[in-house]
């Protein structure tokens, strides 16, 4: 249910074909809004549904989730879906989170603290979690780095993407850089590496938000094939010709030497 | 007086000169410094003077030496695992510092190993232990283990945060005590002060203090509200699991920076053609591999060619290729590193040469890339190879290129060049393929080398003259060469005197040069056949179990040396009974025997089968139409 005043965020849960796994999902997500509720943040609300499964359908159709608005969209393409998502949000940030994975309950209210003060400082940033906690078949914690780290280098982002998805981004952001379709000869998706690169070549700085987290659910066995070829259609990103690579995302350090 | 003696003296006076100790060291921590010395890293601090004056290789003790004598007063470091501020924090724990004066690491040999204070964040001992049970009966402290074993050998994962190296086997890295890791400690190096930390040591302590941020009272209480809406999160937090390897320890990082380094060695930007090699050194391959990057040199002009060594940091004979070909060593900057990242790191320098056209010469790893990334390589460049033979194992099975490698990789390749026509005939029918794969299968003649070597009218005047029959073998001393034939037949022929030339390179037979027949001498390693005393022979003899078409037989042909030869591979393509002595029953010596005895009782008609021989490959064999086909092959026209 949207608030009447502009949003400070636009929490977007996409989902298609999850159903019981999002219980724990959306139990995070609901404490998380509250915390930032209660230091009078608004919060915009939404389920994304693209091509959503009747089980999907049916499950988010609950009374329990009346609260939440719930948008249909059968863009069949997660980059789409949340391109035509923040489009119709209303929030100064958004916060995506897949109808699988978890926020830490502080996410919010620490995430917008942060970009709150950011834009006083005039500074473009992006937030992420401290911590990825990967459960549920992952068995593993990522740390993340962030561009000022000494530890970043940007030959990193050829293998790997540094960032997750589950960020909390400034509206124009996304607008300036929206998702990329999925690759569909290839069958591939990587939109939030591409989104990371990109956002990284554009100026906006990746900063960390302490004690914060996301867990993420692992479950996909072909996850290792899958970065595999996103590694060969990352390497054809203009920011990653080889010649500009170490310009990218240099926040406060000299140029590496390429 | 024995080296470590001689070696624990050296302590005890620099000791004594460094203040580092009142006490002599004696044996005991000799041998601990021994164990601990990592010539790469203290090269790597020394200037190129300080190098040159320790000479290409220093042993262990000239770097003990050299460290007990001039860089433990600079503070250079000897050990990777020998971290200055981590061994003060640690001993600060135990409420102790090293004296004013001493050099930190000879203190802790001589305080620090006794007390068991583990003076790096590379290792964790109780990690170690729990992690390989295995090493409860150790009977040292276990860091000992580490630094004399488990830092040579891929599976001993040191710590929380990782294995800290790509995770590649180094089967020699124990006896030039070359740590696995060393690659990563020393990447970057340029932006760290090596006698305090490394890149690697300031990634792996940034990973430990954030494994200690998920155990904060912050982190907790979050964790502990996400496990009651998911039980499942508590699973990942167990603390002996490791975390992802940020990018200080992930080998990706090492991989972009060697790409881009080996880029940057060469200069190269963008090239139109990339020659994919194993390695270069004495072989047929390696001189067809030069040949054929000089003919796409000459085509698509100068700078259009580069060659990519990819299997083995040896590259014994650049002269093959020719000047101006820049050629890029990326086996060097591969060592240490495991499948998929080699394939991934060739892939990524391939890509960002943008090559029009990628062909593979022998390199298996190049092969590698084809079968596992062919189809989305094919989609930017043209893929081609050069198959020369297929292999034969101990038992007799044929493997190699031409069997699984080209049934992986054929529907990739736009076309294969062979150097007989015999392998390639092979090929068409046993895999029996249709016509429009059998017209991208084409058979080029190597041309010949450019040698002025002429050895007409040698037989028939050395015979005239009564001189002592003498056969020239060359080759590498491998089994495939067949050796082994060269010396019964030499037992055969007491009365003959058999010169052979060449080395081991696969050192896949045993060879004692005690046990040969007094009538066969070895010659040593020759470096072009023009090399060879071509005066002073009356035959070459040619003993190989299989080959294409093989280039020590194609310049005996040249240089119009009568040739005895075995009937295998491209070899009845060149060798005839118009031109030389083929030798059918290739297993047998008394055949070669029969051969060299008939062309011996025939000085004359030797001569003449050795001159049609000779005017044919001069005729047949030329960079003129070797360029020609090649660029019909390669739809380059007719023009240059």
């Amino acid at each position: 249910m949207t608030e009447s005043v502009t949003p400070d965020v636009s929490v977007i849960v996409t989902a298609h074909s999850e159903t019981v796994v999002c219980g724990p999902t959306m139990r995070s997500a609901d404490l998380a809004i509250e915390a930032a509720r209660a230091h009078g943040y608004v919060v915009e609300t939404v389920i994304a549904l693209d091509g959503a499964t009747d089980e999907t359908r049916e499950y988010f159709d609950q009374q329990r989730y009346d609260h939440w608005d719930r948008w249909d969209f059968q863009e069949a393409d997660l980059g789409r879906v949340r391109n035509a998502a923040v489009t119709r949000s209303t929030g100064r940030y958004i916060a995506f989170l897949d109808a699988d994975d978890l926020f830490s309950e502080n996410w919010l209210v620490e995430g917008i603290a942060v970009l709150d003060a950011a834009a006083r400082d005039g500074r473009r940033v992006i937030a992420h979690p401290e911590l990825n906690v990967m459960f549920d078949g992952g068995n593993s914690v990522l740390v993340h780095i962030d561009q000022s780290s000494p530890l970043f280098t940007p030959w990193f982002a050829y293998l790997r993407n540094y960032h997750d998805s589950l960020c909390l981004t400034p509206r124009e952001a996304h607008v300036a850089i929206p998702y990329v379709s999925r690759d569909i000869p290839n069958g591939l998706s990587f939109q939030d590496w591409q989104f990371s690169i990109e956002s990284m070549a554009a100026g906006w700085e990746h900063v960390l938000v302490r004690d914060t987290i996301i867990f993420k659910r692992r479950r996909d066995a072909s996850l290792g094939q899958e970065s595999s070829n996103r590694r060969s259609i990352v390497r054809k990103l203009p920011a990653m010709a080889i010649d500009r690579v170490h310009d990218l995302a240099r926040v406060g350090k000299a140029s590496e030497t390429a | 007086m024995s080296r470590v003696r001689h070696v624990a003296a050296r302590v005890r006076r620099t000791s004594r000169a460094t203040g580092a100790s009142q006490r002599g060291l004696g044996p005991e921590v000799a041998e601990r410094l021994r164990w601990c010395v990592h010539p790469r890293l203290y090269l790597a601090q020394l200037t190129a003077e300080e190098r040159a004056a320790l000479g290409p290789a220093p042993d262990i003790d000239a770097i003990a030496d050299h460290y007990l004598t001039v860089g433990a007063a600079k503070g250079l470091r000897v050990c990777a695992f020998f971290h200055p501020q981590t061994y003060a924090d640690r001993l600060a724990a135990d409420g102790l510092t090293v004296p004013d004066g001493e050099v930190p690491f000879l203190h802790w040999l001589q305080v620090g190993w006794d007390k068991q204070v583990v003076p790096t964040p590379l290792f964790d001992d109780a990690w170690y232990l729990e992690h390989h049970p295995a090493l409860r009966t150790h009977p040292r402290w276990i860091f000992h283990h580490f630094l004399t074993r488990g830092c040579y050998q891929p599976q001993w994962v040191p710590s929380p945060a990782g294995r800290h190296h790509g995770g590649g086997p180094d089967d020699d890295a124990v006896h030039r005590q070359d740590p696995l890791l060393l690659p990563e400690l020393l990447h970057r190096a340029d932006e760290h002060d090596l006698r305090q930390s490394s890149w690697l040591e300031a990634g792996v302590i940034a990973v430990l203090a954030k494994r200690e941020r998920v155990q904060s009272a912050a982190m907790q209480e979050q964790i502990a509200k996400a496990a009651e809406l998911e039980p499942g999160v508590h699973a990942p937090l167990r603390v002996e699991l490791p975390s992802i390897a940020p990018p200080h320890a992930h080998l990706g990082t090492r991989m972009a920076g060697e790409l881009a380094a080996a880029r940057r060695d060469r200069s190269l930007d963008v090239v139109d053609t990339v020659v994919l090699v194993p390695h270069c050194r004495m072989s047929g391959a390696a001189r067809v591999a030069g040949e054929l990057t000089a003919a796409l040199s000459a085509i698509n002009g100068e700078g259009s060619v580069a060659v990519v060594a990819t299997d083995l940091p040896v590259f014994e004979r650049p002269g093959l290729f020719p000047d101006g070909v820049p050629v890029v060593d990326l086996a060097h900057r591969m060592v240490g590193l495991a499948q998929p990242a080699r394939r991934d790191l060739l892939d990524g320098f391939l890509r960002r040469l943008r090559p029009r056209r990628i062909i593979v010469v022998n390199s298996l790893l190049g092969w590698q890339l084809f079968a596992e990334a062919g189809r989305e390589l094919a989609k930017v460049a043209d893929l081609g190879a050069y198959l020369f033979t297929w292999e034969v194992d101990e038992h007799g099975h044929r493997y190699g290129f031409p069997v699984g490698p080209l049934q992986q990789s054929l529907e990739h390749l736009s076309w294969v060049l062979f150097d007989s026509q015999r392998l390639r005939t092979e090929l068409v029918e046993r895999y029996l393929m249709p016509p429009a794969t059998r017209d991208r299968l084409h058979f080029l003649r190597t041309p010949l080398a450019t040698v002025e070597a002429d050895a007409t009218g040698v037989l028939e005047r050395r015979r005239a003259a009564g001189e002592p029959v003498r056969v020239l073998w060359a080759g590498r001393f491998d089994r495939q060469k067949r050796f082994d034939l060269v010396v019964e037949i030499a037992r055969l022929m007491p009365e003959v005197e058999i010169q052979a030339w060449g080395k081991p390179v696969l050192a896949d037979v045993d060879l004692d040069p005690a046990d040969l027949p007094a009538n066969t001498r070895l010659m040593g390693v020759y470096d072009g056949f023009a090399q060879l005393p071509l005066d002073d022979v009356d035959l070459l003899l040619y003993t190989s179990a299989w080959d294409g078409i093989p280039n020590v037989v194609l310049e005996g042909a040249q240089s119009g040396l009568p040739i005895v030869a075995s009937a295998v591979g491209g070899v009845p393509e060149v060798i005839k009974p118009a031109t030389g002595y083929l030798v059918a029953a290739v297993d047998d010596p008394a055949a070669y025997v029969a051969e060299i005895r008939a062309l011996l009782a025939d000085p004359a008609g030797a001569a003449r089968k050795a001159a049609v021989l000779r005017d044919q490959v001069h005729r047949d064999f030329t960079m003129d139409h070797y360029r020609a086909a090649l660029r019909r092959i390669l739809g380059e026209g007719a023009q240059a």
